[in-house]
């Protein structure tokens, strides 16, 4: 092994696997996902005639799409505002307060990030929108949402939830802790520590995490598939166009949206490096009321509740559903109405169905993790390791596009790209693997880069010095010593294969995996099938999760 | 006056005990030194001291008001900080405002009150600069002038020098010191440097393992160290192992390994018990082999290695008990020893301290960690 691993150490070998690396980085990862910029402008008249000058319906089409662009903003603008005032203290209590039950909180606050977007979209619709849910319990006859512009709403508020949590609760926990006992001894009550230190030291995260909430709000597509009705967000309607096959149309609002995601990324980037600006008018008396532990208990309550009732129940709502419809309607008794007989007894063998669709996401999950590790390890070396200078910073920057774009105008652009141009693959299994390892590749590539950079470089020079050649010491040393995070990345990454809807919608073709299902049977107003598939997927996803938190914390 | 009294003060975290039964009392206008290793539960006191924590037990007394469940806003004191905390969004002078602010005082008072404490500490000309282009003990100037300003009779000091250079910090202590004794401030001083604490401190607490060992004035603790702990903390000592000879009215004549005889100032112990006996590294005279003559509070052997240290020398002797012990020896001495010299040691009985021998073990009776 020694002898073998030297000879691949040489600076040849080393050479060519940058080259590999690089390449499969351009070819598979960022080529298809902007390809959808070429496409429409190899083919901008059909474009054109397609979007602007219809023979029939001028251009009603692009009369559309400026609408429901227009409703994705304003739903993310309002999503994102909301997030910001039930997710704020949120953070701070996840960051500041100690208490027996904080964990287990902490992974609550995570759910709504790895439940299946299609399987969050149903379970809020069970929730808000029909009488089995929140209306149930108050004793109304139908839903408080019908399918539309609110529930769209509630289900993205709770998808972003946690992004917004996370990125300030991590900002928050890395301010000096110092500095607000400074604050304290210098005679500011807590709410004035918070206004004047605590916030203009988080306003970095507080924006990232905006633009983050609000990209994701924006370019959701499995979850609003479900909850939207006929109120179309524009990642929908990409979906809808491309399933009625009118491409050229489609094409270009990907590329609308993929130029937005895009610029909201870069401004992402430019405005969390530096932004302070200090609060200087300071309120004694009413801070000091804000300050009471009276005041501090009803927020941390409020919270509580606030994230209770809109995003950790509704989101995972389903599971009492199908705990309710198991063995028949709760109305009327029925077997035949109920989650067992219509899963296993119905003649239409549901089960088979459910069965054969978890097969191929599983082993979608499973060869996408493989391969984007094995190529994405690479990559974060280089990134962590080679001085690269501004070539680094744009690489590093280009990893997150398939994170920013709407997944169905990522499919859409993968699909162009492979199908409609190089003809390479009809839709299906092997191009619903190609798209599964674009959009997860920043998800293994991110957390891979910061465990990198997290390695001391001296324990690898001592390998060096005591003669170990550079792959022996990557194996020996390097490897063990960030293997759990690893570990944790691989199952993010798995997690998050298993659960992608908007884009897998776009390259399926007759295949199918369980979100998709998911999609179909709501669709087809099979809801006790749907609730179940979607139960499967929230058990898996709640494991991997634990299993993460677990890993991680060692 | 801003007396500072803790009554038997413990704080617990589960099972932990970080701090058990304190008890002091600090007077008005002291500077005192809060002295031992780290994980010694100085830095906890400090932040009893400020309410950034809330003892389990006991009763924290400033002022002549318990102020066990008080928040630190409202205990008028002011802390500096070891890696000196400055607001890095704010400028020197919104730093220094901060407190005057936040109290609520008017424009006029405030303003006042933070040019008095930036000229204090002669930051004058900084007024506007960010935290980011200062130096390390301009940083912690601003952390002075900051909690200066905000009118604090009190002032914590945790660890205020550990982050600047070594001679910068001999000077900037004596600085801190002639501050606080100009603005007659009562000042708590965290430090695990026993010659830092001795050099600025009136009186030093050292503590041990969440306890306070010993309360006194530095020199007190350097002739009359109460424990072995303190007696190898403060300063440097030497410990052999012996048992009580003889006691007679004033004086022990203690019976070391390999046949020596020491005669100590005591009469606490019992014929016959064990005891450790302590000797400062610097008393020991040097004295030529042939003057060895088997009287009491002498020793002898050869040396083993002699280091020159800067104003005094580190000499090992191997001791015909087969000990070695090191001393310390002016350089003009230490200059005419050669590695292999036979010697003669001696001490004069009032520099021979005795302890029982500790039931843990002496090594562990040292530890300083």
């Amino acid at each position: 092994m020694p002898n073998l691993e030297k000879t691949l150490s040489s600076p040849k070998f080393q050479k060519l696997a940058v080259y590999v690396v690089l390449s499969f980085f351009v070819i598979f990862i960022i080529i298809p996902t902007l390809f959808v910029f070429s496409a429409v402008f190899m083919n901008w008249n059909t474009v054109v005639e397609w979007v602007f000058n219809d023979p029939i319906i001028g251009d009603a089409r692009f009369q559309f799409m400026q609408l429901t662009l227009i409703r994705s903003f304003q739903i993310a603008f309002i999503v994102t505002i909301i997030d910001i005032i039930i997710g704020l203290p949120m953070a701070v209590i996840l960051a500041r307060s100690n208490f027996r039950f904080k964990q287990y909180l902490d992974t609550m606050v995570d759910l709504p990030m790895v439940v299946p977007t299609s399987a969050l979209g149903f379970s809020i619709f069970l929730f808000w929108g029909t009488s089995s849910g929140i209306s149930g319990l108050l004793g109304l006859e139908s839903g408080i949402f019908s399918p539309g512009p609110m529930l769209v709403m509630m289900a993205h508020v709770a998808f972003t939830y946690p992004f917004i949590v996370r990125s300030l609760k991590a900002v928050i926990e890395e301010i000096d802790q110092r500095l607000e006992y400074a604050a304290r001894t210098l005679g500011a009550p807590t709410f004035t520590v918070f206004r004047t230190i605590t916030l203009p030291l988080t306003l970095e995260g507080l924006i990232a995490g905006s633009i983050l909430a609000f990209t994701r709000s924006l370019g959701e597509t499995g979850a609003t598939l479900i909850v939207s009705g006929v109120y179309e967000t524009a990642p929908i309607v990409v979906v809808t166009w491309r399933k009625l096959l009118q491409i050229p149309p489609a094409a270009f609002l990907s590329m609308i949206l993929v130029i937005i995601s895009v610029i909201l990324l870069t401004a992402m980037r430019v405005l969390s490096r530096r932004f302070g600006i200090p609060l200087k008018r300071i309120y004694p008396k009413p801070e000091k009321l804000l300050s009471s532990e009276y005041a501090r208990k009803m927020r941390n309550i409020m919270t509580f509740l606030v994230f209770l009732g809109i995003v950790f129940i509704p989101s995972i709502y389903t599971i009492s559903y199908a705990a309710v419809w198991w063995n028949g309607s709760p109305y009327t008794g029925r077997i035949e109405a109920g989650v067992y007989y219509q899963v296993f007894l119905a003649p239409d063998n549901k089960w088979e169905k459910l069965l054969s669709a978890l097969g191929t996401s599983l082993a979608i999950a499973t060869l996408t993790t493989i391969i984007n590790f094995t190529l994405g390890l690479p990559m974060a070396f280089l990134l962590a390791r080679r001085k690269w200078g501004r070539v680094r910073e744009i690489i590093d920057s280009m990893i997150d596009i398939p994170l920013a774009i709407p997944t169905s105008a990522l499919g859409f652009s993968i699909f162009l790209f492979w199908n409609r141009t190089l003809h390479l693959f009809s839709t299906g299994f092997w191009l619903i693997l190609l798209v599964h390892i674009v959009f997860t590749y920043p998800y293994m590539v991110r957390p891979l880069i910061a465990i990198v950079e997290s390695i001391d470089p001296e324990i690898e020079e001592a390998a060096r010095s005591l003669g170990a050649s550079a792959l022996t010491t990557f194996r020996t040393v390097t490897l063990p010593s960030i293997k759990s995070g690893i570990l944790a990345a691989g199952i993010m990454t798995f997690t998050r294969s298993l659960s992608e809807t908007g884009a897998t919608i776009i390259v399926m073709g007759i295949d199918r995996t369980v979100p998709v299902l998911i999609v179909d049977w709501v669709e087809a107003q099979a809801l006790q099938a749907a609730s179940f598939a979607s139960l499967i997927l929230i058990l898996i996803s709640y494991v991997s999760l634990v299993i993460i938190r677990h890993i991680t914390k060692e | 006056m801003p007396d500072i009294i803790f009554r038997n003060v413990t704080l617990r975290y589960g099972d932990f005990e970080a701090v058990k039964k304190l008890n002091f009392h600090i007077y008005d206008g002291e500077y005192i030194g809060l002295l031992g290793p780290s994980g010694c539960g100085k830095t906890t006191t400090l932040k009893l001291i400020a309410g950034l924590r809330t003892p389990s037990e006991g009763d924290i007394i400033i002022d002549k008001r318990i102020v066990n469940g008080i928040p630190p806003e409202e205990r008028n004191i002011g802390m500096v900080f070891q890696h000196f905390a400055i607001f890095p969004f704010m400028t020197v002078w919104e730093n220094v405002t901060y407190g005057p602010k936040v109290k609520g005082w008017s424009d006029i008072k405030a303003e006042k009150a933070a040019w008095d404490a930036i000229e204090l500490v002669r930051l004058s000309d900084k007024v506007d600069v960010y935290p980011k282009y200062l130096s390390a003990p301009e940083l912690q100037r601003v952390g002075l002038a900051r909690a200066i300003a905000s009118g604090a009779k009190i002032l914590l000091l945790d660890e205020p020098l550990s982050m600047l250079d070594v001679k910068v910090r001999q000077v900037f202590r004596h600085e801190i010191r002639r501050l606080v004794k100009k603005l007659g401030l009562t000042a708590v001083h965290v430090t695990h440097d026993q010659e830092e604490a001795t050099a600025v401190c009136d009186r030093i607490i050292v503590m041990r393992k969440g306890e306070i060992v010993q309360i006194g004035k530095p020199y007190e603790l350097y002739r009359k160290p109460k424990t072995l702990f303190v007696a190898n903390f403060i300063g440097e000592s030497v410990f052999l192992i012996g048992h009580i000879l003889e006691v007679t009215d004033h004086d022990s004549i203690i019976r070391l390994r390999g046949g020596y005889l020491l005669e100590a100032p005591t009469t606490m112990f019992n014929k016959g018990s064990r005891v450790v006996v302590a000797i400062r590294k610097e008393e020991f005279k040097i004295l030529p082999a042939s003057e060895f003559d088997k009287s009491t509070n002498q020793l002898n052997g050869t040396i083993v290695q002699n280091r020159f240290i800067g104003f005094f020398s580190r000499v090992r002797i191997k001791l015909k008990s087969e000990e070695v012990i090191e001393i310390k020896v002016s350089p003009e001495i230490a200059r005419t020893l050669r590695v292999g010299d036979e010697v003669t040691l001696s001490v004069n009985k009032e520099d021979v301290l005795v302890y029982t021998f500790p039931k843990e073990g002496l090594e562990e009776a040292l530890s300083v960690v």
